[in-house]
């Protein structure tokens, strides 16, 4: 980030473009409606099954992030580029199949065949500008992935779970970037992992940060409605203008705990108008 | 094989003796009956957030039931509500495999649920065809990777309006061979 910058409402530019292509996936999964497999381990309903949910996803990013860390510091560098190209090009693979079957239940069902090629062809497409070029598309593409990934997150996971989660991670990612390995990682340069952040206007940001405001934004579409989806929005966008306004003065900032507590706040206090 | 339909809770005379009607042909060898009884719904499988009833709780019911009557070698249950299985956002039934009892639900079978102008034929026909997919599953079938198959697992309506009220050939056989394996045992 350089000197002289200066946080204006062009900043929020990406996060919105995240959070919109988010809520069409969303609408894409309630128009098909399509049953979805919680993908949870501890059942909702059980009394300490959000809570354990919650911290099986914070000990899985943090374990996730500790092992990137630990192999960056080693010069580990073609490993992690290949560790982490893995999952991406899985997740694409993965999210493009879902939301293209989700689409083909919409319009036209179609056989299982094209529901597998056309996805694969989007994977292949998606990987070559990654890996294949310098291109700035790669950013684009990585805050559409932000906002697909989060958008199947928070269909497959219920309200409370959910909310714990981002509880969970908010306050996490505020421990990681100052004294874990989230902070490290950015340190060392998260611009040379391909398809893991993008940066705009001397901003940088994760593809976590996105994912978990999508993963917010599209469960409350899928679950309450319009009214508080666009009410946490609004709260996410609000945050990440404070946050990004921390990041002036300190150059480095944690990207989930504001816009998520903000539009949790937001998004829940519109929750009883539906 | 004696097949009986039980209401759990409200269900329309008129669905229900179509249904009847049309698992009588889908099932030739067997004898398919309304069943006079009528099952209360379990409030204990209502679930206030979710605002779904538990099918494994509804399910459990109509197995107990199938057991204390003798009169059916398989008990279907029909319900109007809508239902879920921990694990997933709804389910269209469920049904023990193999076993006696099964459950359906007609709550995501009308046309209305997705927007659409009210069709009785279309809603039958999808009840039919989840009918004869839970009652596949107390025969011993699982689900078939045949998508027009009425084994293959729904995960839309628009699987259930795409797939047809039959077997393939591939489950037929294998209901026939399950059938042959009794009668020797």
């Amino acid at each position: 980030m350089s000197e002289s910058f200066k946080v204006k409402l062009i900043h929020l530019a990406p996060v919105i473009v995240s959070l919109l292509f988010s809520i069409s996936c969303a609408y894409l999964l309630m128009a098909s409606r399509m049953k979805v497999f919680e993908i949870t381990p501890f059942q909702e309903e059980s009394p300490v099954g959000p809570i354990s949910n919650a911290l099986y996803f914070v000990v899985l990013v943090g374990l996730g992030a500790l092992v990137l860390f630990l192999l960056l510091r080693n010069g580990r560098f073609r490993l992690v580029i290949f560790v982490t190209g893995f999952a991406l090009i899985s997740a694409v693979f993965l999210l493009s199949m879902v939301y293209f079957y989700a689409f083909s239940m919409i319009f036209v069902p179609l056989p299982t065949g094209v529901l597998v090629a056309v996805p694969a062809l989007i994977t292949v497409s998606v990987g070559y500008v990654f890996y294949g070029t310098k291109s700035r598309l790669c950013d684009l593409l990585v805050l559409l992935l932000g906002g697909a990934l989060g958008t199947l997150l928070g269909a497959c996971i219920r309200t409370l779970s959910t909310v714990l989660i981002l509880c969970f991670l908010a306050v996490y990612d505020a421990f990681a970037v100052y004294r874990g390995p989230v902070g490290k990682i950015a340190r060392v340069g998260l611009e040379k992992l391909r398809g893991l952040s993008f940066s705009f206007r001397n901003i940088q940001m994760g593809l976590g940060d996105l994912t978990f405001y999508s993963m917010l934004v599209s469960h409350m579409l899928l679950y309450f409605g319009v009214i508080p989806c666009l009410a946490s929005m609004a709260g996410v966008l609000v945050g990440c203008f404070l946050a990004f306004s921390m990041l002036e003065r300190e150059g480095v900032f944690p990207g989930l705990p504001i816009p998520i507590f903000v539009g949790l706040a937001l998004g829940f206090l519109f929750v009883p108008l539906v | 094989m004696k097949i009986g339909i039980l209401r759990v809770g409200e269900i329309p005379t008129d669905v229900l003796s179509r249904l009847t009607e049309n698992l009588n042909i889908s099932f030739p060898e067997a004898r398919c009956q309304l069943i006079s009884d009528v099952l209360a719904l379990p409030s204990q499988a209502f679930n206030n957030t979710r605002g779904q009833y538990r099918s494994d709780i509804i399910l459990d019911l109509i197995k107990d039931y199938s057991h204390k009557t003798k009169a059916f070698s398989h008990v279907l249950g029909v319900v109007d509500v809508d239902i879920y299985v921990p694990g997933l956002n709804f389910v269209f039934g469920e049904a023990e495999c193999p076993g006696k009892a099964a459950l359906i639900s007609l709550w995501r079978l009308r046309p209305e649920f997705y927007g659409k102008p009210p069709n009785f034929e279309v809603f039958i026909e999808r009840a039919t065809k989840e009918a004869v997919h839970e009652l596949g599953h107390t025969l011993g079938l699982g689900h078939c990777a045949n998508p027009f198959c009425v084994m293959y697992f729904s995960n839309s309506i628009f699987e259930t309006d795409r797939k047809k009220s039959l077997f393939c050939n591939k489950c037929y056989s294998k209901i026939l061979s399950l059938f042959n394996l009794a009668g020797k045992s």
